[in-house]
């Protein structure tokens, strides 16, 4: 199996002098390519920091990280921005649609930051993954037309439309009742089947147990599942 | 396409304000490019009639009240003798009585120059200067068939053997220079006409003492050290320039050097403050503008902080984020371009109508400059693009993950906030200060006319000859019997202004002179004095003019004696009620009345006729039988009721306090709505905090208190800020006092009062439950 990311020494701290809070205190891990991998812990352990790290949202303060073998500190902005696009989808606790856009206009957005992809092909390749994740018959709604178990089935389909290598959700049933969260996992766990490394940070221990692999986080560091 | 629907969707809620704001850049820009243009001829080195370049100074005298006198010719040749200076020359006016070759003697204003002047300035003038003058076209058409009829003909004065032989009309540019309407253009060489003495050598003394020399002096360009206007005033002013056995009175004023060409640096002072009150508006307009800009688009970047946080995660760049902002100031910026056009027109159209500006700048290119118009509009390209770009950029400074989204403004942003608040509110205080005074004047000055409303004013013009009018006064004429008819030199409302040197006025007054017939105060129904029928000396007065001899220490207006300059001196035999001749609403003109004499010996261009409508059938029949016989080939100009004359000037007042209150609205919206909207900003930051403190039981009056109080605090600072400037820029004209400024805060602080009320009217229909509700 091939490293996709690969964390060395990580460290991750908030504010100065007296406020320094250490949030990730030397963190190892490397997840291989189509990995299933749920990351677990106690609040205030550091799993959405962690996550957001992995995700090229923020930075570490040392240590090394590593994506598909490419060194991610040492990117600029604009070359961060450029890998996120192309190759991570990113699903939020509380869905992240822009409000005045359509479901087929939000699927797009990620596809407009795409400069190898023909404006042409933008409605098209939208609508096909709305279709997959059930929502052929609400393309032109806004979120706010839309239940919470839609908005992050949309929020899933914007994910998957550049056909990321890597797919990162924070707390994705968080804020759905038990039937929408099971339908969103399930769209999940298909797409990690068809290949794509899934990464995902939750509470709920049930759907940790659905994935290859959990990591448990506490106080900054990891613990394996057995501790 | 895209970009477009974002735009619109961005900033839909906005648009109301973007307009308003851009109609306020495109004030701003016609503004500046206005001030550019009235700033380049202002500053210019040179009046427009010299067209030459060379580092120009003038020496003259400046009297108390800033205007100039001339100095002796010694001062002149002792400026010319000085280092640093390559040439000198002069301009002496002086008016003069010429025959012309009908016969007729006439006063005409003469500038005399020196010999080498005319190329010294690159004057267009044809022939050799030495050998006649030149006469002005306006002068050539009165007096001659026409410009070329008048060439060669021959101007007489007594102590003129040969007289004067016309060489030249003079171009148009060259009619009025300075404060001088140039009728005749002559060397200095005929200058002992002037003369009291014939006799050498008093008259070269006499010519040499004599202060009436306007000097002009070209610095050598070789010269090492570049010479200072004060240097120059230092040294001459330190000479003796008397000339031995010549006194002549120069009290009262001083020697003084201008940089450039200044005849009338008076106008140019008023005309600088005018300038630079046009500055201070539009840098306090700019200033309402950047903020209030500045504040729109960082409550749009506050609004969009999500979604565009969104979209950098999702792999926009800033490029994507500032597209539909780049969008947004481009229509902006077009839709402002077109009105500041429209505006600029509008603004050159007023300039040209003032008059005092059109008389100094000597000048008609007042016309629209593209070159300063693209400059202005670069410029508010520029602050909006810095308005669009700062907020943006603050907020793609934040991290992408950020557990505390700091939403809370920092200390020194609070503190320039409330600094711009309070100049915002400087300037609107000021405005509203203004509007009041021009109002209270207004009402201050608002006077009930006793015109007639049936008396009609016709006008007549005809080429200037005699008109014998004495028949018509006295009742002769067949048909119009004395005292139907009175007649003005002059129209109603363009009495000539005249400016009155009395050494009991403590400097020049401006006073209205109308020469009327005696029957013109009973027509008119003003009360007061009435001159007797026979009216052939003396002068009446209006109440205006009274209260100004009164305020200049005559003890008694009736009986005393006053120096109107070309009339010599004259009794006041009478004091008249005030007629409306400067409207209704305007600070009565003080006017002078003097006799029409009617002689046959007076020319006239215009007469003006005034009688009752009604039974008019008869009079004007009989008036046109007089003009057919009297002044064959006269036409009749205007006819109207003389309320209709006064009602034109009420709608200037009217126009003057419309616009006023039109540009005072105009301020006042766009600070009304940036707190509004700064308001309207913090509340959706601190909603959850106004949950908590309803939720622990504060009453509502008490958060608004908290919001008002700061706004209040503001408004005190900048009545006092308000206060000092209007005293410092003491508009000419208008009248402002402590209470009008207090009146004004008072009017704000409700105004603030209720702004800061509007955001809690949805606060107090929403549920508590609703407000502690984290989003």
């Amino acid at each position: 199996m091939n490293n996709l990311i690969h964390l060395r020494q990580a460290s991750k701290t908030f504010g100065q002098g007296a406020t320094t809070h250490n949030v990730l205190k030397g963190i190892d891990l490397s997840i291989d390519a189509g990995e299933a991998v749920a990351i677990v812990g106690p609040s205030g352990g550091g799993k959405s920091t962690l996550l957001s790290i992995l995700g090229l949202l923020d930075k570490t303060s040392g240590g090394e990280y590593q994506l598909k073998g490419q060194n991610v500190n040492a990117l600029t902005r604009r070359q961060t921005s450029i890998l996120r696009n192309r190759h991570i989808g990113w699903v939020f606790q509380n869905f992240s649609l822009i409000g005045s856009l359509s479901a087929l206009e939000n699927v797009a957005l990620p596809l407009r930051y795409n400069p190898s992809i023909p404006p042409s092909d933008y409605a098209r390749l939208s609508k096909q993954v709305l279709e997959q994740v059930g929502l052929a018959d609400k393309l032109h709604l806004r979120p706010d037309a839309l239940s919470g178990g839609q908005q992050q089935r949309v929020a899933v389909a914007r994910a998957l439309v550049n056909q990321p290598a890597l797919l990162l959700a924070d707390e994705p049933t968080g804020n759905l009742d038990s039937h929408a969260g099971e339908a969103v996992m399930q769209l999940l766990l298909e797409c990690h089947q068809r290949g794509t490394t899934l990464l995902m940070v939750t509470h709920d221990n049930g759907l940790a147990k659905r994935c290859q692999r959990q990591i448990f986080l506490k106080d900054g560091r990891i613990f394996d599942a057995a501790d | 396409m895209f970009n477009l629907t974002l735009m619109w969707k961005q900033w839909q809620q906005h648009l109301g304000k973007a307009l308003w704001l851009t109609c306020g850049f495109a004030l701003c820009c016609a503004l500046f490019a206005l001030c550019m243009q009235f700033g380049s001829i202002l500053f210019q080195p040179t009046p427009v009639w010299v067209s030459q370049s060379h580092q120009y100074f003038t020496l003259a005298r400046v009297q108390q009240d800033g205007r100039l006198a001339g100095i002796n010719r010694q001062a002149l040749l002792a400026a010319e003798q000085m280092d640093n200076i390559a040439q000198a020359g002069y301009l002496f006016p002086r008016p003069a009585q010429l025959m012309l070759p009908d016969g007729t003697e006439h006063k005409f204003n003469l500038v005399y120059f020196s010999p080498g002047l005319p190329d010294l300035l690159g004057l267009p003038l044809s022939g050799d200067h030495e050998k006649g003058v030149y006469i002005s076209e306006a002068m050539a058409n009165l007096h001659f068939a026409s410009a070329e009829a008048a060439i060669g003909q021959r101007l007489s004065h007594p102590r003129l053997a040969h007289g004067l032989v016309i060489q030249g009309i003079l171009p148009a540019s060259v009619n009025q220079l300075g404060p001088w309407q140039n009728d005749v253009f002559l060397s200095g060489e005929y200058m002992h006409m002037l003369a009291p003495f014939t006799n050498e050598p008093m008259l070269s003394r006499f010519l040499l003492a004599v202060p009436g020399y306007y000097g002009i002096l070209v610095a050598n360009p070789k010269a090492q050290l570049k010479l200072s206007a004060e240097a120059l005033t230092e040294r001459l002013s330190a000479m003796d320039l008397s000339v031995q056995g010549m006194r002549m009175d120069t009290a009262g004023s001083k020697l003084l050097v201008l940089p450039g060409i200044q005849l009338q640096p008076e106008k140019f002072t008023h005309l600088y403050r005018l300038w630079l009150l046009a500055i201070v508006l539009l840098l306090g307009l700019a200033v309402l503008l950047v903020a209030n800009t500045t504040a729109l688009f960082s409550h749009q970047a506050m609004t969009e902080m999500e979604n565009n946080r969104i979209r950098l995660v999702l792999g926009a760049d800033m490029l994507h984020l500032l597209r539909p902002q780049w969008l947004m100031a481009a229509i902006m910026l077009t839709l402002m371009a077109s009105i500041a056009w429209l505006l600029l027109k509008l603004g050159l159209a007023a300039l040209h109508q003032l008059q005092e500006l059109a008389q100094y700048l000597q000048t008609s290119d007042l016309s629209t400059s593209s070159g300063y118009f693209v400059i202005a509009i670069l410029v508010m390209a520029i602050l909006l693009g810095c308005c669009m770009h700062i907020p943006l950029w603050q907020m793609l400074k934040t991290t992408l993950f950020n557990r505390q989204m700091t939403k809370a403004a920092s200390r020194g942003q609070l503190m320039v906030g409330q600094a711009m608040l309070c100049l915002q509110l400087c300037l609107a205080t000021g405005i509203v200060s203004i509007v009041f005074a021009v109002a209270q004047d207004r009402w201050r000055f608002e006077q009930q006319s006793n015109l007639p409303p049936d008396l009609i004013q016709q006008s007549v013009a005809q080429r200037p000859r005699s008109v014998l009018i004495q028949p018509l006064l006295s009742g002769q004429y067949p048909g119009l019997a004395k005292g139907d008819l009175a007649l003005s030199d002059r129209a109603f409302d363009q009495p000539i202004s005249l400016m009155i040197e009395d050494p009991r006025f403590s400097k020049a007054v401006e006073v209205g002179v109308l020469r009327v017939s005696p029957s013109y105060f009973a027509l008119l129904s003003l009360s007061g004095d009435r001159p007797p029928p026979d009216w052939q000396q003396g002068v009446i007065v209006n109440q205006a003019a009274a209260a100004l001899l009164q305020d200049a220490g005559f003890e008694k207006i009736k009986g005393s004696r006053l120096d109107i300059g070309f009339e010599g001196k004259q009794n006041i035999i009478g004091q008249a009620a005030n007629a409306p001749h400067t409207g209704r609403y305007n600070a009565p003109m003080p006017m002078l009345y003097l006799p029409l004499k009617g002689a046959d010996n007076e020319r006239h261009t215009e007469l003006h006729f005034y009688f009752a409508s009604s039974p008019a059938d008869s009079l004007e029949q009989a008036l046109e039988t007089w003009l057919q016989s009297a002044m064959p080939g006269a036409r009749i100009t205007h006819k109207r009721p003389i309320t209709d004359v006064v009602a034109a000037q009420d709608r200037l007042a009217n126009q003057l306090l419309g616009g006023a209150a039109l540009i005072a609205l105009l301020l006042l919206g766009v600070v009304v709505l940036n707190l509004y909207y700064q308001l309207k900003a913090k509340f959706s930051l601190q909603r959850l905090d106004f949950g908590i403190q309803l939720a622990v039981g504060a009453p509502l009056f008490v958060l608004y208190w908290q919001n008002v109080r700061g706004n209040l605090i503001s408004l005190l600072v900048a009545i006092g800020l308000a206060a000092l400037a209007l005293n410092w820029l003491s508009i000419d004209g208008l009248t402002f006092s402590v209470m009008q400024t207090l009146a004004s805060g008072l009017f704000l602080g409700i105004v603030i009062s209720l702004v800061t009320w509007l955001p809690f009217i949805p606060l107090q229909r929403t549920t508590l439950a609703s407000l502690l509700k984290q989003h």
